[in-house]
């Protein structure tokens, strides 16, 4: 074939990468390779395609991310056989992060992939009432988060399942 | 007014990198060349004029590299001259075709004329325009400020490596042709995400351009608004233009170029004549194209286009100009009033908007010019001049904007282009792979260069524009997936080190921009390379749930002394585990590279489901290492089920041989197979044996409960033992020589371990009365804690036994050495114990055991030889066992000495030599596991 219309999406990667659009939109691609497709089928007994995959944003503003403490969070379903989605209507001015994941039968969201955080921009003009302050060029007057947001994405994960998990396994009686 | 107020044109002239040496006749080299006649030529002609009539004025003009490559290329200088002397000769047949008719005539003569002036020009200066920009620069003139490299839009960019590119290479490359370092930059439509400016400073740059959107949504907002600059927190300036000017510049429906008598762009010989007459002079196969001459004037909108007449449109570019200068004056005179110092106005345009759509756009510059240059009240100055006038601006925040048509990404972000940004996003991470690798030969070199020129020629954010506006789409199209096939393609290459070099040097020569370029800008700032495998040892991939400082289970502290002998003895040894809330993600402790993941949430809400996010997190730091750091093992090695997943894919990914070892079964835990979780684990626990080459137990016990429960081959399966603290040891010294003996009127049972059924604590609370019968003064010390100490607790009570029976809770090591070294017995009643490390540990302060004869317990101690055995779960057995030894201390204390002289056996730098042994084993091609 021709190089010029040569064209894959698929790269052999696991990621999910979220860039700002606009400060209500967010798009966001993504792409799993087949070998973590086939573990997580595995684990959940079920061809990957037929586990139902969402997207989720978080509002992680100002947050020591760790999954359960969002100050927002909203599901979004995927077409099947797409890589890729816009997630509109976001909140101006905040820092997200998107998920990939699945919505298990229980309720309970699965995450199988993380973007790294996005911001978006403010809309309107700023109410900073803050002081007017003035300052050389060429002189750094304070340091400045990275170009893509400023969540801190540790987990800070303790002991997982602490109450029950023995190191090995968990007791599936209640623990007194 | 006593001080000027300032005005400042900014042009930025810029074009994709159009150069196409397999197709002279391709249509893009036309953006070229249309661009050099109508605009760069005729704008420097009208900047010499002004020079030669000793005007004072300064432009700024932004020259992006690649129209600067472009203008450097020496087959391009001369396809352009050709095309440029074909310009006259069509313009002379017009002039004798249109002999016949005054007006037309008149106005093809002009075009001629202009023609025959812009060839002799090219040739004067030698077909190098770049040295009369550099010319008029060095005059005070101009101010030249470069662009993003390619043109790239920023925010769009991923990887900070690819964004840094962007901009080292267009410094370099400026300053390579103009001998000077810019002080400005043109970011590619005006796209900043906050970030870019403190890269921009890293290179020297001291003022930069932003959309109107970044100036209204700043915060503080400036109290200036456009009328002056203001500066981010990395010390970098930004300016944005003035709305008004822009407009009236602009604007095709209220701005000047819309005039009636200005000439129509849209009216061109190339497409209103016959083929016979224009036929030569379009593309060969007949593709109309525009010629540039164009015969008409406006005129106004749905009525019949009247003939061009360059008289009145010259009087217009002098009414437009005093115009706009008027505007102007008023306007910052206003601005200056309540600012306390002279305001500037920013008019700030693509460069191409002159004399392409604009025809007439140069002149009226120059007027403008004229204007400004003998004008008191307003001068012409450069953005870089106006920031030398005051020491300080007003510092504020920019958000992400760009001067798109929505004032963000929209116009580069949306359904007809976001499709190559997957594509884009892993060609920079990957560049980044490639200049981090060390290049072998100047071959390898050259593919890396050229490499990050397919990038970044890939990334020029014409593409997407292209694609969004919707014309020559399938130009854009095809060049994005050129740039990233000829991107892959070296990639491979280098990948491979099979570098084609016929193929390579063509694709140099076609895309031959940069010519200096350094891949070494994509390497990861701080990142140090350090050869990964320099040890030659063993390379050993440890998978484990669990840590120092995590320690849950047992199993923490096992692969912690396993993996620090394992280095000892020379293997290096990479641990992944999970991050607990403490410790580093990432460090090198006692010679284990420790590498902890963060298990992600929401994780489903289950345990089990948890495990599954462990394992992921762990492939995906795996595939990092291998990646990104050029990792590879010789061996994984994987500590029970938890990293079954993981283990599998190691196994499966990188063909890595897997050496497993299993410290339990579930099966075994629970005495069968009950709910489905236990199934889950169960079928897990036996892939992970399947797949391993080989798999380790610590007790024979173990490896017969493999067999039966997986139908394990024994031949794949190798005992040997855990090994004891060798800190423990330590304190066995200590003991021994400072130890005064057991208090005389109590002798205590001590058990150590987790308080759940398969420990069989309650088996040893319901000898407590028979011992207690037999032996008054003794006294039962329970340490740790778990599930079951309730039930113990109500046992003890309900048997009548609580009085005698202690229990401490969570204690700390050294409290439980503490009770250990006044114990005179330590019990392990056992229901199920693959191992016993705890009974090891009790031998190692010499103390005399007895054990369940259970599991491993019953490897460790032979009955009446280094300690006593009793019958499993069998209450009157162990308290039997237990008399023996307290009634008979003389025989207790000989069984204790045996037990720690042989507990050689259980030294960790032994027990990492049989390891190693496996591991080899693992390796070698002999073996052929009955797995694969």
């Amino acid at each position: 074939m021709d190089p010029d219309e040569q064209w894959t999406r698929t790269w052999e990667k696991d990621r999910i990468v979220a860039l700002c659009r606009d400060p209500q939109t967010i798009f966001v691609y993504w792409e799993m390779t087949d070998w973590r497709k086939r573990v997580i089928a595995q684990h959940f007994g079920q061809p990957f395609d037929r586990l139902g995959l969402s997207l989720r944003a978080y509002d992680v503003t100002d947050i020591y991310f760790t999954g359960e403490n969002a100050h927002w969070d909203r599901l979004q379903a995927i077409a099947p056989e797409t890589d890729s989605a816009y997630m509109y209507g976001l909140a101006a001015h905040r820092v997200f992060v998107v998920d990939i994941g699945l919505q298990l039968s229980d309720g309970h969201f699965f995450t199988l992939l993380r973007s790294e955080p996005v911001a978006t921009p403010p809309q309107v003009a700023s109410v900073d009432t803050g002081a007017v302050r003035f300052g050389p060029i060429g002189v750094v007057t304070s340091e400045v988060a990275a170009a893509s947001g400023s969540a801190d994405l540790r987990t800070g994960s303790q002991i997982p399942y602490e109450d029950s998990f023995d190191g090995y396994s968990v007791s599936e009686r209640p623990v007194n | 007014m006593a001080k000027p107020a300032y005005l400042s044109f900014v042009l930025h002239a810029h074009l994709p990198y159009v150069k196409h040496p397999e197709d002279r006749q391709a249509l893009e080299h036309r953006w070229l060349f249309e661009a050099i006649t109508e605009c760069y030529i005729p704008l420097l002609q009208e900047f010499l004029a002004l020079q030669a009539e000793g005007v004072e004025f300064c432009v700024t003009i932004s020259v992006s590299p690649t129209l600067a490559s472009m203008l450097a290329d020496e087959w391009l200088r001369e396809l352009y001259e050709q095309h440029l002397e074909a310009l006259v000769a069509l313009a002379r047949q017009e002039t004798e075709r249109l002999a016949d008719e005054p007006e037309l005539g008149d106005v093809a003569h002009f075009y001629h004329d202009r023609f025959t002036n812009i060839l002799s020009f090219y040739r004067e200066y030698k077909r190098d325009l770049l040295s009369v920009f550099k010319t008029l620069a060095d005059a005070g003139c101009l101010e030249l400020i470069t662009c993003g490299a390619t043109h790239a839009f920023l925010p769009l960019v991923h990887t900070p490596e690819a964004m840094r590119a962007q901009v080292a290479e267009a410094v370099a490359s400026h300053t390579r042709w103009t001998n000077k370092a810019p002080r400005g930059f043109w970011l590619p439509e005006c796209g900043y995400i906050p970030g870019i400016d403190q890269i921009l400073r890293e290179y020297g740059i001291s003022y930069f351009f932003v959309g109107q959107t970044a100036f209204d949504t700043a915060s503080p907002p400036p109290l200036w608004g456009a009328h002056s600059p203001v500066v981010t927190d990395q010390g970098v300036a930004a300016f944005t233009s003035d709305v008004a000017a822009s407009r009236q510049v602009w604007s095709s429906v209220n701005g000047y170029p819309g005039d009636p008598d200005y000439r129509e762009y849209y009216r061109d010989i190339g497409h209103d004549l016959d083929l016979e007459i224009i036929g030569p002079y379009i593309h060969p196969d007949g593709i109309r194209v525009n010629t540039g001459l164009k015969y008409y004037r406006i005129t106004g909108e749905n009525v019949e286009k009247t003939v061009y007449r360059r008289d009145w449109a010259q009087g217009k570019v002098a009414l437009h100009a005093e115009h706009f200068v008027s505007q102007r004056r008023s306007e910052l005179l206003a601005a200056q009033e309540h600012m306390g110092r002279s305001p500037i106005a920013v008019a700030a345009f693509d460069a191409e908007l002159f004399g392409h759509w604009w025809f007439e756009g140069p002149q009226w510059l120059g007027q403008v010019l004229r204007l400004t240059g003998h004008d008191s009240d307003l001068h012409a100055i450069s953005p870089g001049a106006y920031l030398d006038l005051y020491s300080d601006y007003q510092i504020t925040a920019l958000p992400m904007s760009s001067w798109g048509r929505d004032g963000y990404a929209g116009v580069w972000c949306n359904e007809t282009n976001d499709w190559i940004y997957p594509a884009l996003h892993t060609a920079e991470a990957r560049m980044t792979e490639l200049a981090s690798a060390v290049s072998a030969t100047p071959e390898t070199a050259r593919a890396i260069r050229q490499a990050a020129r397919e990038l970044m020629l890939a990334q020029a954010s014409d593409f997407a524009f292209i694609m969004d506006g919707k014309t020559t789409v399938d130009y854009a199209v095809r060049r994005t997936k050129r740039h990233i096939h000829q991107f892959t393609m070296l990639y491979e290459m280098v990948r491979k080190n099979a570098i084609d070099v016929s193929w390579l040097t063509r694709v140099e020569q076609a895309d031959a921009l940069l010519p200096d370029l350094n891949p070494v800008v994509y390497v990861k700032v701080g990142q140090q390379r350090q050869p990964a495998l320099a040890r030659g040892g063993l390379r050993i991939l440890m998978l484990s749930w669990e840590y120092p400082p995590l320690m849950v289970g047992g199993l923490s502290r096992h692969v912690y002394d396993l993996s620090r002998f394992l280095a000892q003895a020379g293997c290096e040894v990479h641990v992944m585990t999970t991050f607990g809330g403490v410790g580093l993600h990432e460090e090198v402790a006692e010679g284990v590279h420790i590498h902890r993941v963060d298990v992600m949430k929401p994780d489903g809400g289950e345990f089990i489901h948890w495990t599954l996010a462990m394992n992921l997190a762990m492939l995906d730091a795996l595939e990092a290492l291998v990646k990104e750091e050029g990792a590879g093992f010789d061996v994984v090695h994987a500590h029970d089920w938890l990293v079954g997943y993981a283990a599998r894919e190691c196994k499966a990914r990188y063909q890595w041989p897997l050496v497993a070892t299993i410290h339990a079964t579930e099966h075994g835990r629970n005495g069968g197979i009950y709910t489905d979780l236990q199934r889950q684990i169960s079928a897990i626990e036996w892939q992970l044996t399947y797949d391993a080459k080989e798999v380790i137990v610590c007790s024979s016990y173990m490896e017969r409960e493999l067999v039966s429960t997986f139908a394990l081959p024994e031949q794949k399966q190798h005992v040997i033992p855990n090994g004891v603290d060798p800190a423990l040891f330590e304190a066995s010294r200590e003991i021994s020589t400072g130890r005064a003996g057991a208090e005389a009127d109590e002798a205590i049972i001590v058990f150590v371990g987790r308080l759940v059924r398969e420990k069989g604590v309650q088996t040893l609370i319901e000898a407590a009365p028979t011992i207690l019968a037999a032996c008054p003064n003794a006294r039962i010390v329970i340490i740790g804690k778990g599930p079951m100490t309730a039930d113990l607790t109500r046992l003890a009570r309900d048997i009548g036994v609580l009085q005698h029976v202690h229990f401490t809770g969570f204690v700390t090591d050294e409290e439980r050495n503490d009770w250990l070294m006044r114990a005179s017995v330590a019990v392990f009643p056992s229901l199920y114990e693959p191992f016993g490390i705890v009974a090891l540990e009790a031998m190692a302060v010499n103390i005399p055991v007895v054990v369940s004869d259970v599991g491993g317990l019953a490897d460790v101690v032979t009955h009446g030889h280094n300690g006593l055995k009793a019958i499993v779960g069998h209450a009157a057995s162990l308290a039997e066992q237990i008399i023996a030894l307290l009634r008979d201390p003389v025989q207790a204390k000989r069984y204790a000495s045996v037990a720690s002289e042989e507990l050689v056996r259980y030294d960790w730098a032994r027990i990492a030599e049989q390891t190693m042994a496996v591991y080899e084993r693992a390796l070698s091609d002999q073996e052929v596991s009955l797995a694969d």
